[in-house]
C-alpha cells in the first residue's frame, strides 16, 4: 500500500533523514513517537506532500494526489473570521465535495468568529471540515493536543473506526493514547525509524525511558 | 467612496470619481495579493488553470458586488462614464495572474505589478498578460503536483 522512501530530507545544511524507508502494507491506525525535533511532523508532512524531499512517496506504486490524503497538522490554519459552518462550507467547495456528512465529528458553536475559539475548539472546527469526506490516507499530527477528554475519547473512537479500513497515522507524545489505538508503533530516533508492534510495547516503553 | 463620486457629480469635478475608484481600487487589491495557504492549493479539486479561472471567477463577481453601489451611481449621473470600470476590472484581473505566477515570491510579485501598472498607459503590458496566465497555470500545477518535488 504506502511506500516511502527519504534518500535525503535536510532544511538547510541540517539533514533531518538520510535513507528511510516507511512500508505500510495493511489498514490499521500506526503511532508515530519520538523527542522533541526528531522529525515527527517533517515526517508526516513528507508522507502528505507538504514539503519536499529527495525520494519518493507511492499508494498501490502510483502517486496518491494531495486531496487524497487528509492531513491535520498540530496546529491547523483556519479562516478567523469565518465561522466553523462558513469555514466547512469554503472546505466543501475546494474539495468539491458534492455529499456533504450530516453529522459533524464535534460539536462546535456555529454562530461565534473562529478568532473567538480557543486552541482546542479550532482544531475541532478544522476537524469538522476535513472529515466530511472519506480520504485514502490520514494522518493526524499531535492530533489529542488542545482537546478535552471528551473530544479526545470522541476522536480515539473515530480513529479506531477509520483504521479498519484506511491507513491512519497518528504522532503524539501521550503514549498511552498511543498504545490503546495504535496497531503498531513507530519509534524515531538519530534519523531511524523503528517498528514496534502490539506485543512489543513493553520494549519500546522502556527504549523511551533510556 | 460613494461620497466622493456623488459630491464630484454635484461640483462637477469628475477627479474626485477616479478618487474613489483609486481607493475602492486599493482596498480590493490589498485583498486580491492575499495569499491563501499553500495546502488549501494542494487540496483544491480544481486542478492548475480550473483553479485559476474559479479564482478569477469569484474574484470579479465579489469586486462587482463591492463596486456595485457605485457603478449604479455612475450609470444615474453619466452613463458614458462606465467604461472606467473596464481597465479598473482588468487590472484586478491581471493581479490575480501575477499573484499565481510569482506565488513564492511576494517581493517579485509587487515589483512586477508596479511595472506593469507604470507601463499600462503605453499599452505594451498587454502583450505580457497571455505570459502571465501561462506562468501561473505551471506554477498552479507544481502547486498541486503530488509527485515529490526534488529538494533544493
Amino acid at each position: 500500500m504506502l511506500h516511502l522512501k527519504i534518500d535525503e530530507k535536510s532544511y538547510g545544511r541540517k539533514s533531518i533523514f538520510s535513507q528511510l524507508t516507511l512500508d505500510l502494507q495493511v489498514p490499521g491506525v500506526y503511532g508515530l513517537v519520538g523527542k522533541n525535533g526528531v522529525g515527527k511532523t517533517t515526517l508526516l508532512e513528507c508522507i502528505a506532500g507538504q514539503t519536499s524531499f529527495k525520494g519518493g512517496m507511492h499508494w498501490n506504486q502510483q502517486i496518491l494526489d494531495k486531496s487524497e490524503v487528509a492531513w491535520c497538522p498540530t496546529h491547523p490554519f483556519v479562516y478567523e473570521y469565518l465561522n466553523s459552518t462558513e469555514f466547512s462550507r469554503f472546505f466543501a467547495q475546494l474539495m468539491k465535495i458534492e455529499q456533504i456528512k450530516s453529522k459533524v465529528v464535534f460539536d462546535v458553536p456555529e454562530r461565534p468568529l473562529i478568532k473567538e475559539f480557543s486552541t482546542g475548539m479550532k482544531k475541532k472546527a478544522y476537524l469538522n471540515a476535513l472529515l466530511q469526506k472519506e480520504y485514502t490516507l490520514y494522518l493526524f499530527d499531535e492530533v489529542f493536543n488542545g482537546l478535552d477528554m471528551e473530544s479526545v475519547f470522541a476522536l480515539q473512537k473515530l480513529i479506531l473506526s477509520l483504521g479498519k479500513t484506511k491507513i491512519v497515522m497518528v504522532s503524539s507524545h501521550i503514549i498511552d493514547s498511543l498504545f490503546k489505538i495504535c496497531d503498531a508503533i513507530f519509534w524515531l530516533n538519530d534519523g531511524r525509524i523503528e517498528r514496534f508492534e502490539r506485543n512489543e510495547y513493553r520494549n519500546l516503553e522502556l527504549k523511551l525511558l533510556g | 467612496m460613494l461620497y466622493l463620486c456623488f459630491k464630484g457629480y454635484e461640483v462637477g469635478n469628475i477627479g474626485l470619481l477616479y478618487l474613489a475608484l483609486l481607493l475602492g481600487g486599493i482596498t480590493v487589491l490589498s485583498i486580491l495579493f492575499y495569499k491563501e495557504q499553500k495546502s488549501f492549493v494542494g487540496w483544491s479539486a480544481f486542478k492548475g488553470e480550473a483553479f485559476l479561472l474559479e479564482v478569477m471567477k469569484i474574484n470579479l463577481l465579489n469586486s462587482t458586488i463591492f463596486f456595485g453601489p457605485l457603478i449604479l451611481l455612475v450609470m444615474y449621473f453619466d452613463v458614458r462614464q462606465l467604461w472606467v470600470f473596464v481597465p479598473l476590472f482588468f487590472v484586478f484581473m491581471v493581479a490575480v495572474l501575477i499573484k499565481y505566477a510569482y506565488y513564492e515570491n511576494s517581493f517579485q510579485q509587487g515589483v512586477i505589478f508596479v511595472l506593469f501598472l507604470i507601463f499600462l498607459p503605453y499599452a505594451f503590458p498587454l502583450l505580457v498578460v497571455p505570459y502571465f496566465y501561462r506562468k501561473s497555470v505551471h506554477t498552479l500545477q507544481q502547486l498541486q503536483s503530488s509527485d515529490v518535488t526534488p529538494q533544493n
